[in-house]
């Protein structure tokens, strides 16, 4: 049920502005979520927490109505998201953090509002109008220093509905984040910049030098998740392809008549 | 999910062993793609008018999605970033010449009349639309990243959606199974873009 709702929208949208007579599903629903700092759903489209069930496929669903405290929006098929005995893992980060949203339909939108427990640490008024291109908002949390579940919500201009998210945080734990002119949700010391993996898009290298990352010497199964380098070579389905566009492996860009930006029979 | 997952394998054999790759032009209008023109993998007659829809919206969504990878492509900080971007513009480009393909192969325009992303007045807008790519087009360093990574999670998210609803309501074999490829790869593209974004 969850599912059909989800997916109506925002394809009533494009099949109207198609010239499609379908009627339009009203109220609409808006989807979204914290990306940065990772949200609990957002840990889970990553994978970066295994087992999650469907909230994997739509970290952008946890809909429900307004005025709720919990981090599933009232959605039994997302409790996950409730199950504090999940071990979550916490973000460090410093006083001050910037929490950005992924939107995946711009609705408008009455407020933003943050919570730790029954604290509002924060509330932002976007007065009933569309969000911006990217909504990132700078919160700060030095009172709340240590281990903390910051329950996030988006309330809906026009609806009854709302959107919540829980991130799991260890303020003042790590690589502070001052309210600069390009503030970094990147905490502790991860650089931004990884030198070991740079193979620049002219690189011809025939052989995989890199073990850490690529692992993969010439001719090895293909396998998703390997870093491919121009000229990297790999055998499918009894065949050998070699590498024309460096990427990362994902499901569906195996070597195939539909991946030959990516792979060319060797 | 698992089920259709399932499902789809056994289609794309079923798809893969008769595919002829016939080599066709580029499209006037796709800026050049990294090497020499793709190839198109040809469709069956059989659809109905949900797979028609689908390869419009998906060409449009396309589109706008070229524009934001190609920004991303030269202008991002982290090199990993470039990287993704650059594949994904080569892997859609060859999406979109074969899409419209199809729509070619059953007389259907390839253009959608309206701009998915122009219909504020509709209360929902979907994840990307110009607005939001001249957004992307002013910010730089690591705020663009963060831009770019932002947007095109929500944007691949709609790709997802539409496909779901391809899954359930189109008819020709092959564009089902394309919006099966179109839903794992996307899938996977977001779990890469999220650990870009959080480091």
């Amino acid at each position: 049920m969850a599912i059909r709702k989800i997916i109506a929208y925002p394809l009533a949208a494009v099949a109207a502005a198609a010239g499609s007579t379908l009627a339009i599903q009203s109220p609409a629903a808006a989807h979204g979520y914290v990306s940065s700092p990772p949200s609990r759903q957002a840990l889970c489209a990553q994978r970066a927490v295994p087992d999650c069930g469907p909230i994997q496929f739509e970290p952008q669903s946890v809909e429900g109505p307004k005025g709720l405290k919990s981090c599933d929006g009232g959605l039994s098929q997302f409790a996950v998201l409730n199950d504090n005995s999940r071990n979550w893992p916490a973000r460090a980060v410093g006083d001050t953090v910037s929490f950005s949203w992924t939107l995946t339909a711009r609705h408008r939108t009455s407020t933003w509002e943050y919570f730790i427990g029954n604290t509002r640490v924060a509330v932002f008024d976007d007065g009933n109008r569309q969000p911006e291109a990217v909504v990132t908002h700078q919160v700060d949390l030095s009172r709340f220093p240590g281990r903390q579940t910051v329950l996030a919500i988006w309330n809906i201009g026009d609806t009854p509905m709302a959107f919540y998210n829980c991130i799991d945080l260890n303020v003042g734990g790590g690589g502070g984040t001052p309210p600069a002119p390009t503030p970094t949700p990147t905490p502790t010391g991860v650089p931004t910049q990884e030198p070991t993996v740079a193979p620049t898009q002219t690189a011809t290298a025939t052989e995989p030098a890199n073990p850490g990352q690529t692992g993969a010497p010439t001719g090895a199964a293909w396998a998703a998740g390997v870093a491919y380098r121009v000229g990297d070579e790999v055998t499918f389905d009894g065949k050998r392809y070699r590498c024309r566009q460096a990427h990362t492996a994902i499901r569906s860009w195996e070597p195939s008549p539909f991946t030959l930006a990516l792979w060319l029979p060797a | 999910m698992r089920r259709r997952t399932r499902l789809g394998v056994a289609l794309l054999l079923a798809v893969a062993v008769p595919l002829s790759t016939v080599a066709c032009g580029t499209e006037p209008d796709e800026p050049a793609p990294p090497a020499q023109a793709p190839a198109a993998v040809q469709v069956g007659n059989t659809h109905n008018d949900a797979d028609v829809r689908y390869l419009q919206m998906m060409v449009a969504h396309h589109e706008q999605g070229m524009q934001l990878v190609r920004l991303a492509r030269t202008r991002a900080q982290q090199e990993e970033i470039k990287i993704f971007a650059a594949a994904v513009e080569a892997t859609q480009g060859d999406e979109v010449t074969m899409m419209r393909s199809w729509l070619g192969t059953w007389s259907e325009p390839t253009t959608v009349d309206h701009d998915p992303g122009a219909h504020a007045a509709h209360g929902g807008l979907p994840a990307t639309g110009a607005e939001q790519i001249a957004a992307l087009e002013e910010a730089s360093g690591a705020v663009f990243d963060r831009q770019f990574l932002n947007l095109f999670v929500g944007h691949q998210h709609n790709a997802v959606e539409m496909s779901q609803r391809e899954a359930q309501e189109g008819a020709n074999p092959e564009t089902k199974d394309f919006a099966r490829r179109v839903q794992e790869s996307r899938a996977d593209q977001i779990a890469q873009m999220l650990a870009l974004l959080n480091g």
